[in-house]
């Protein structure tokens, strides 16, 4: 690696630094990771990069890789309009695998109109960390996750349930869950002691496995990325979001993927993907859903199941923000609206005495508008309740 | 390179990095390269799984751990007797395999 | 005839007036309701288009929505008002009223002396958080705090019902401000024709 190239790295560090340094954001935490960046760069600047070994440039290569990424995160942050409800909700769903004060969620809007998604680049380089501290003397607490919203969707609370996939792909990736299983299934058919329904319940959902000499080849060779893997990660992000969603989010993906029969490289069928939510949602205990959640529990110590606490309410029928009582409420209503949406909607005219018939458009704004609302009046209360009784 | 290679390559250049620093006796890294390395030892022995081993490494200890299992096995447990040596393979072993993650 | 006190709170204990949330029962008053600026706003920004177009002769060449953006803030942080701007916002709560029973907005009398006006009505059975525009009158910029009661709600009977859904609403059920719709008023498609047929332009609808 040259030097050269290095300063060029930096340069372009310190044009995007030179407008980023007057960031401001109202989250002390935000602020308090800014500062951190500052004083790694103020040490960086004072560094003679001419005068690097080889490897002294590799290391500030990845140093300047995480500072262009933490600033990536914190700028989208800045953004007036973000979908905080969402973040709420989510933050109370990555709660119940790992505390929420080791992290700091940040959104950004994008223009993918499908691009849900989690950026974990720095939640997950442990050794970043780890290496400055080691040349800087700074240690982060906290580290950034982006959550990435298609700008054109932002307010679209039915199709921000695949997001709980999502949140799934993070857990997985934090806990390395679908390595485990990558080995587990494969050691699992060269054991040869899986029984008639248990094989055929693994071959349903990978039916490349029936190859035995595929399964060799998987577990003589593995590399990230590979479809068994991928695989692997799908269903069981689909396991996790359905913990939350119900069959919701699957049903979605679905339709976005015209009912796809076929797997590709990076995805089973939508068919095998619905069957398989539907194994763990009627409670059949079929071996590969049953593997999956045996596996998480031992490494998670969490358990796969149903997480989102169901009310009965007619509010959104009745134009209504419903009144959440406890977090795990949220969750539900996401499930609610997507039945209010899929329901008929004549049931809201009549309650509302409307004399005129109602479009799928405005049906679609009252439903996003009312889960937004329940959400933001549950978050309101919650701090208003736990400031007042402080101060009083 | 971070921009067509994986998080999981990315993890597996820095540890490189960290062992070339270990090698050159910088006992900073040596610790982090240290914990890897004790980590590949407890799973090849079986006193760690694969339920909790570290998962930020995983899979850098299933790498060295299905690479040179016999080697690991053999090692201390206390890492203050790590040296030179021991960094040196295990640079070696990852720098001759590294392209078969890619 | 203004509603009192006692029958405000029994409307709410019936259900027939929803307040969500209602995060004091101070806010309920002898004579008045007090409610709480929001936490979603819609500011004006200088764009290319040359003005805010309330009239449909222009051919839709410059949407109002091009003329205002979004902003978002927490409960609790605030919100800057500049001298002689005018914002569009909503109340924190979320809104639904009787059919017999409608209000008069207006500014509490703390925020009144700051010099920010408001007057809107809201009509009976409306349903929605209650759309707001805010000047500041003043020669100094006022800073809001999202959550603080700034205006009031008084109430009157009515009567006799309206339905308040008996035809088509632009603003129906809102928790976020909405751009103005006049656009879709039917009385400009009137005038427009009017004015193009006067000006012996294509009568085909625009």
């Amino acid at each position: 690696m040259e030097a050269k190239f290095l300063q060029l790295h930096f340069s372009q560090l310190q044009s995007e630094w030179a407008t980023a340094k007057y960031n401001n954001y109202s989250d002390l935490r935000k602020r308090e990771y800014h500062e951190k960046l500052s004083k790694i760069i103020s040490l960086l600047e004072a560094e003679d990069i001419s005068k690097f070994s080889p490897l002294e440039i590799k290391q500030r290569f990845y140093v300047v890789f995480f500072l262009f990424k933490s600033l990536e995160f914190l700028n989208n942050s800045t953004s007036s309009s973000m979908p905080f409800e969402i973040v709420a909700v989510l933050e109370e769903a990555l709660n119940d695998w790992i505390p929420t004060r080791d992290y700091i969620i940040v959104t950004s809007l994008i223009n993918n109109n499908i691009g849900f998604s989690y950026d974990t680049s720095l939640m997950l380089m442990d050794f970043i960390y780890k290496e400055i501290e080691i040349l800087y003397g700074i240690k982060f607490e906290k580290r950034l996750i982006q959550i990435n919203v298609p700008n054109s969707t932002a307010r679209d609370y039915l199709a921000s349930v695949v997001l709980y996939h999502e949140l799934g792909h993070f857990i997985d990736r934090k806990f390395e869950i679908s390595r485990v299983l990558y080995i587990e299934i494969l050691s699992a058919i060269l054991s040869g002691k899986l029984s008639a329904g248990e094989f055929n319940d693994i071959v349903k959902y990978f039916p490349y496995l029936a190859n035995i000499n595929l399964v060799k080849w998987f577990h003589a060779n593995y590399f990230p990325g590979n479809k068994f893997e991928n695989h692997i990660a799908e269903y069981l992000c689909d396991l996790f979001g359905s913990q939350y969603i119900g069959e919701y989010s699957n049903r979605y993906v679905s339709y976005l993927t015209c009912d796809e029969a076929t797997d590709n490289v990076t995805h089973p069928s939508s068919i095998n993907r619905s069957s398989f939510i539907m194994d763990f949602l009627t409670g059949n205990k079929k071996y590969l859903v049953e593997k999956y959640k045996q596996t998480v529990l031992l490494i998670t110590k969490e358990e796969i199941k149903s997480r989102a606490e169901s009310f009965k309410s007619e509010d959104f029928e009745n134009f209504l923000p419903v009144d959440i009582d406890r977090p795990q409420q949220l969750h539900f209503l996401f499930a609610y609206g997507w039945k209010v949406w899929l329901d008929d909607w004549n049931k809201m005219r009549a309650y509302n005495n409307l004399n005129f018939d109602l479009t799928q458009e405005k049906v679609y704004s009252i439903i996003n508008g009312l889960i937004e609302k329940s959400i933001g009046n549950f978050i309101v209360r919650t701090e208003w309740a736990k400031q007042a009784s402080a101060i009083s | 390179m971070l921009y067509s290679h994986n998080v999981e390559n990315e993890k597996i250049n820095l540890f490189t990095l960290f062992l070339d620093k270990a090698k050159q006796g910088d006992a900073k890294y040596a610790q982090i390269v240290n914990e890897v390395i004790l980590e590949t030892h407890l799973y090849v022995v079986g006193k760690k799984d694969l339920y909790n081993i570290n998962r930020d490494s995983i899979n850098i200890i299933l790498l060295l751990a299905q690479l040179e299992k016999e080697y690991f096995s053999k090692l201390q447990e206390n890492t203050s007797e790590y040296n030179q040596e021991i960094y040196n393979k295990v640079f070696q072993v990852i720098t001759t395999k590294q392209t078969a993650l890619v | 005839m203004n509603i009192l006190k006692n029958e405000l709170q029994e409307l709410l204990k019936s259900q027939r007036l929803v307040i969500k949330p209602l995060l004091s029962n101070d806010q309920i008053g002898e004579l008045t309701i007090d409610f709480r600026l929001g936490y979603n706003f819609l500011v004006t920004i200088q764009g290319k288009n040359p003005f805010l177009d309330a009239s449909l002769n222009s051919n839709d060449q410059f949407p109002t929505q091009s003329l205002f953006q979004e902003t978002r803030r927490m409960l609790g942080e605030t919100f800057l008002l500049h001298p002689h701007q005018t914002i569009l916002t909503n109340s924190l709560e979320y809104i639904k009223f009787p059919d017999n029973v409608y209000a008069e907005l207006s500014m509490r009398s703390s925020y009144l002396r700051l010099g920010i006006s408001l007057s809107a009505l809201v009509q009976p059975g409306y349903t929605g958080c209650m759309s707001l525009e805010l000047t500041n009158l003043n020669k100094v910029p006022i800073n809001l705090t999202v959550g603080a009661p700034i205006f009031q709600a008084r109430l009157y009977k009515l009567g006799e019902s309206l339905n308040y859904f008996s035809k088509k609403r632009k603003y129906m059920c809102q928790v976020r401000p909405i751009v103005s719709s006049v656009a879709e008023d039917s009385d400009l498609k009137v005038l427009n024709a009017i004015w193009r047929q006067a000006n012996y332009i294509d009568t085909k609808s625009p």
